[in-house]
């Protein structure tokens, strides 16, 4: 009876907060995109683009980059433990079958493009491509649940 | 330079590793996805609870909000099932509010509204509250329960490998539904037609909770 109690504290937890798991997800979700967006703009900025409009510090935007990833990492863990842990596989629409493939892939990406961030070995042009699959997993993730949620069944916590 | 000179081998080897990296870590969570262990598919009725209803016309300000997008202002169905009049019974309906079905996803409604809408619910389903006429045969009912089931919820049905059934609040085609398509570890179609009506009417007449209590 273990797996009920562990997702039942979940529930409980997120709907402390939230009047749903699922709108907990939807938020999470969107706030990762949001700072999925400042690692891209960050991203920019560290490669010589976008200097008159960020006009920080090479050392503060390249914290900002990292502090934005670990957090955006960190926000998703709750939504990865709903849609992996209690939702699972799921194939029952096209909406839905998208989402769980790009979920599935989604941090093999994350883990291929921390290596790539690790070893200097790659040539230039992997890390920007790696950066630029992650953005565009978590887009299409977000697409098909987030805004779904938020457009066809409801806008609010 | 030839992929068996050092510098080959180095290059194959920065190509397979984020591969292996990507295929790995994904093939970990596509199978944890499969395994979702902590999926919550059974419905949370204590033994022998009857499914508390809330203000109806609350529910229907809710079901308006949150349910209309797919079964319909008045609940006359859309991309969702017709609820109106529908012969599906309140424990089923609370069900799918929990954990969803098809598209629908589960757990879109607070406790709070699920009761109201439960209580809006009950004045539109045909036979909300009403247990259905099963037609199946008790006896050879219990045969295929041993048979087919026991081995995994007991032959009592107090459970094992398989979740209890003894005791709870379970609609017939709720049953029905886990039967045919399958949930978790128990693959689908382990009973069909006829067989699966007699295991209901046996579920029912005695595994299950009795409707309207103890």
């Amino acid at each position: 009876m273990w797996p009920l109690d562990v997702g039942s504290s979940y529930e409980r937890l997120l709907k402390s907060v939230f009047t749903a798991p699922i709108a907990a997800k939807a938020w999470l979700a969107t706030f990762a995109i949001v700072l999925a967006l400042v690692q891209v703009v960050t991203a920019a900025r560290i490669y010589g683009r976008l200097k008159p409009v960020i006009r920080l510090d090479g050392k503060v935007v390249a914290r900002i980059h990292r502090w934005s990833g670990r957090l955006a990492l960190l926000v998703t863990l709750p939504v990865v433990f709903h849609c992996v842990f209690i939702l699972g596989f799921q194939t029952t629409t096209t909406r839905v079958l998208i989402h769980s493939l790009l979920g599935s892939f989604f941090y093999g990406v994350f883990a291929a493009k921390i290596l790539f961030v690790r070893d200097h070995r790659y040539p230039g042009w992997v890390l920007p491509v790696a950066g630029g699959t992650l953005f565009t997993s978590l887009v299409g993730l977000w697409y098909t649940s987030s805004l779904w949620y938020f457009t066809d069944v409801r806008f609010g916590f | 330079m030839s992929a068996d000179s050092p510098s080959g081998q180095r290059g194959v080897l920065l190509i397979l590793r984020p591969l292996a990296l990507l295929l790995g870590v994904s093939g970990i969570i596509f199978g944890l996805a499969k395994a979702h262990p902590f999926s919550q598919s059974a419905p949370k009725l204590a033994a022998g609870a009857s499914i508390v209803t809330g203000d109806p016309v609350v529910g229907k300000q809710i079901f308006a909000k949150s349910c209309a997008g797919c079964h319909g202002v008045s609940a006359e169905g859309g991309v969702g099932p017709k609820l109106d009049g529908s012969t599906v019974s309140l424990a089923t309906a609370q069900s799918r509010i929990r954990v969803g079905k098809g598209v629908m996803p589960g757990g879109l409604l607070s406790a709070q509204e699920e009761t109201d809408v439960l209580g809006y619910l009950e004045t539109i389903l045909a036979n909300a509250g009403v247990s259905e006429a099963l037609t199946g045969d008790v006896y050879r009912g219990g045969i295929a329960f041993t048979q087919d089931c026991s081995g995994c919820h007991g032959v009592d049905g107090t459970g094992g490998a398989g979740p209890r059934l003894a005791g709870r609040v379970l609609a017939s085609d709720q049953i029905r539904g886990i039967v045919s398509q399958g949930q978790g570890a128990m693959p689908a179609g382990v009973a069909s037609g006829e067989t699966l009506e007699d295991i209901l009417a046996y579920l029912a007449a005695n595994v299950l909770a009795k409707p309207g209590g103890g």
